[in-house]
């Protein structure tokens, strides 16, 4: 639990620092940060509670970050993306990175395929929970737009 | 409208597309709104075609005239929200009711000039790697040299990137002397964590966003810009492990 705290604590300031790195608006920096813990948070569920892999985990992570992003665009007025990365952060695979990377110094090659494997599927399952929720509410927002037509 | 401001409208259109193109927004929404620009300024049809490295822009006037743009996008930028949110809006607004093309290209320029406060910068790498280093584990004292590489990082890309011939030799470079003094360091204060330490300051380098965005790219139709942004990346990433395997293999972990 402990550990738990410390990582949604520590979520929100890394999601701050790169929102201010990335040049975000005073006004819009509280709801970056928050988005990076809730993005953290939905990342824990998915492993702890329901057991998911890396891949679907952060696929269901990333779709649930660029659903979050779209309301606060509309929310704020701003673009999507402004809401969307700052709040990814915590998905970024450093830690994986590291871990391959001292993999081969050590020359430990099962653990070089377990983290090197990890680090892709969390790269791409990022991209594709984006991608496919973004490729819906689009979808949603056509037919709509048909429809009142 | 005559055939000089047809070339100028063409001009503004080229600097907006590149402004926000360096700003680091994606793909599809710079096609967008040089589109509705376009069409806004009484275009009859306009082609865009935009990759992460160039700009290319055909617009066919109402009078008949068809005129082509290029435009060459040789810095990679760093991501600015501001400046995308600016320019965003700016397209939104000169869709509805466009200014006049001077005025257009100004506010251009007024919005590209602008750049983020370097102590800012400072402060959110700090923060970032700081952060990072306590949600991989760390102890507070990770926690804090995490912060203060951080902040030596934050120099080196203010200094150092500008004078290295390209990215992925700046990447090395840094990664190669901040794993050196953090390995020095590791060995000489015992309580601190050497691989806590690093893991936070990777995301500061690591092209994690430019990965996953260049990922989705490839995924919803751009393919090409996709395809380059993620090569470009896995070099960027090669080479910043490199640097830190290197300087891991030279002190010993």
């Amino acid at each position: 639990m402990k550990t738990i705290i410390i990582q949604l604590v520590a979520s929100f300031l890394g999601s701050l620092g790169f929102s201010l790195l990335f040049n975000v608006e005073k006004k819009k920096l509280l709801p970056c940060s928050l988005g990076g813990v809730f993005i953290w948070g939905v990342y824990l569920f998915c492993t702890h509670s329901l057991g998911l892999g890396d891949l679907a985990a952060s696929a269901v992570s990333a779709g649930a970050c660029q659903l979050f992003a779209e309301g606060m665009a509309r929310l704020m007025k701003a673009p999507t993306t402004i809401f969307c990365i700052p709040a990814l952060v915590p998905l970024i695979p450093g830690g994986s990175l590291y871990r391959t990377m001292d993999a081969v110094i050590a020359r430990d090659w099962e653990k070089f395929y377990t983290n090197g494997a990890a680090t892709l599927q969390i790269t791409f399952g990022i991209a594709l929970g984006l991608s496919l929720i973004s490729g819906l509410l689009f979808t949603l927002h056509r037919k709509k737009k048909i429809e009142k037509n | 409208m005559d055939q000089n401001e047809n070339k100028a409208l063409l001009q503004g259109l080229l600097d907006f597309g590149e402004a926000m193109l360096c700003a680091g927004a994606e793909i599809g929404r710079v096609e967008d709104s040089l589109s509705r620009l376009c069409a806004a300024y009484g275009a009859e049809k306009a082609d865009v075609f935009v990759i992460t490295s160039s700009i290319v822009l055909t617009v066919q006037f109402q009078n008949g005239e068809t005129l082509t743009g290029t435009r060459r996008i040789r810095k990679s930028g760093d991501l600015d929200f501001e400046k995308i949110a600016g320019l965003n809006a700016l397209a939104r607004e000169s869709a509805s009711s466009p200014v006049s093309i001077p005025r257009l290209k100004e506010k251009i320029r007024s919005i590209d000039g602008g750049c983020p406060r370097p102590l800012l910068l400072y402060a959110g790498s700090a923060l970032a790697s700081g952060a990072f280093a306590l949600f991989f584990g760390g102890s507070p004292w990770d926690g804090l040299f995490s912060a203060l590489f951080g902040l030596l990082i934050c120099f080196f890309q203010r200094s150092l990137s500008k004078k290295s011939p390209n990215k992925a030799f700046f990447l090395f470079i840094t990664s190669l002397i901040c794993g050196c003094v953090i390995c020095l360091l590791g060995k000489a204060l015992p309580f601190l964590h050497v691989d806590m330490i690093i893991m936070g300051d990777i995301m500061l380098l690591v092209p994690g966003i430019a990965i996953t965005t260049a990922a989705r790219d490839m995924v919803i139709g751009d393919t090409i810009s996709g395809a380059t942004r993620l090569l470009e990346c896995l070099v960027w990433a090669g080479m910043l492990a490199g640097g830190f395997m290197l300087s891991l293999l030279i002190l010993g972990r």
